[in-house]
């Protein structure tokens, strides 16, 4: 079983949990799986290790189980307090969350706009070799020899570049994605934890 | 062994792994395989009823492009762990009373 078979299926034991302690549950067993995998197992063994899932759901002990019960009832009730604050602090807080979620998008966009730049260089470069050796092609054809070879010379230098040109598009890309992913899952790992507090 | 004795035991020994420096998940089942073999989802329960009874800490960082949680324990904890030895103190003397018994038998 592999680690997307194996959280899925857990996450079907789990449903009728609430879904915050269902998700921290699965990110418990996810950080688990990553673990072994990055000691060196694989991740049908980093699975296989932990995969006894009728132990798994699982062995939800009534007193966590019941805290956690009312952690989640607490958390939907705001005070009248809080209410209050929330609708007299509308002015301010919104245009702070507004500018901070402005910024945090902004910055992805910039982000990926680079990625995005660095994959056209790299098209230019491809699609440049490709056109030098057929333009040289073109050009000896039509008599002029020398500058046609310098042309097809051009193309194997260009097609050189286009592939130092990928291997850095595909490190930038992996490298964002994860810093995204990351981001991502820190901005909601605040919130969740905001929320519980 | 009582469910109730174990659960207390359990909760000791995860206490004991983190004492002297913050750990995760995988770690504190590998520094307790030599003493106690823990599966996931007890020692997930462990870690939340100690975090619910304030005697460890959570916090969330990234490692290696995912996040990982990194448990830390409170005072009240450490706590735990001092009350747990004058406890096994007076378990011990009534461990050597009960042995004893056995052997005038």
């Amino acid at each position: 079983m592999n680690k997307n078979d194996f959280l899925e299926e857990l996450r079907n034991k789990l449903s009728s949990l609430p879904d915050d302690e269902r998700d921290e549950r699965i990110a418990f067993y996810c950080e688990m799986i990553d673990d072994r995998i990055e000691e060196g197992l694989s991740e049908e063994a980093a699975v296989a290790e932990i995969s006894d899932l009728d132990d798994t759901p699982y062995n939800t002990d009534s007193s966590a189980q019941n805290t956690s019960s009312k952690k989640t009832d607490r958390k939907r009730k705001l005070s009248a307090v809080e209410i209050t604050l929330l609708i007299v602090g509308f002015p301010i807080w919104l245009p702070i969350l507004v500018s901070v979620f402005a910024v945090y998008i902004s910055l992805f966009a910039a982000l990926w706009s680079v990625v995005v730049s660095l994959w056209s260089v790299f098209a230019s470069l491809a699609a440049t070799s490709l056109g030098c050796v057929a333009g040289g092609v073109v050009i000896i054809a039509g008599g002029e020899t020398l500058p046609g070879i310098a042309l097809i010379a051009a193309g194997p230098v260009c097609a050189g570049l286009s592939i130092l040109m990928f291997m850095l598009c595909t490190l930038v890309t992996k490298a964002s994605a994860r810093l995204c992913a990351a981001t991502v899952c820190a901005v909601k790992a605040w919130f969740k934890k905001w929320r519980s507090a | 062994m009582d469910n109730q004795l174990k659960r207390g035991l359990l909760d000791v020994c995860v206490l004991a792994a983190i004492k002297n420096e913050e750990s995760y998940g995988y770690k504190i089942i590998k520094d307790l395989k030599p003493c106690v073999e823990l599966s996931e989802s007890t020692l997930y329960t462990i870690l939340k009823r100690l975090e619910n009874a304030g005697m460890l800490t959570v916090r969330t960082a990234e490692h290696s492009g995912r996040l990982r949680k990194y448990y830390r324990i409170t005072k009240a904890g450490l706590g735990r762990i001092e009350d747990f030895k004058d406890e096994w103190k007076a378990v011990m003397t009534i461990y050597s009373f009960v042995t004893k018994e056995d052997i005038d038998e």
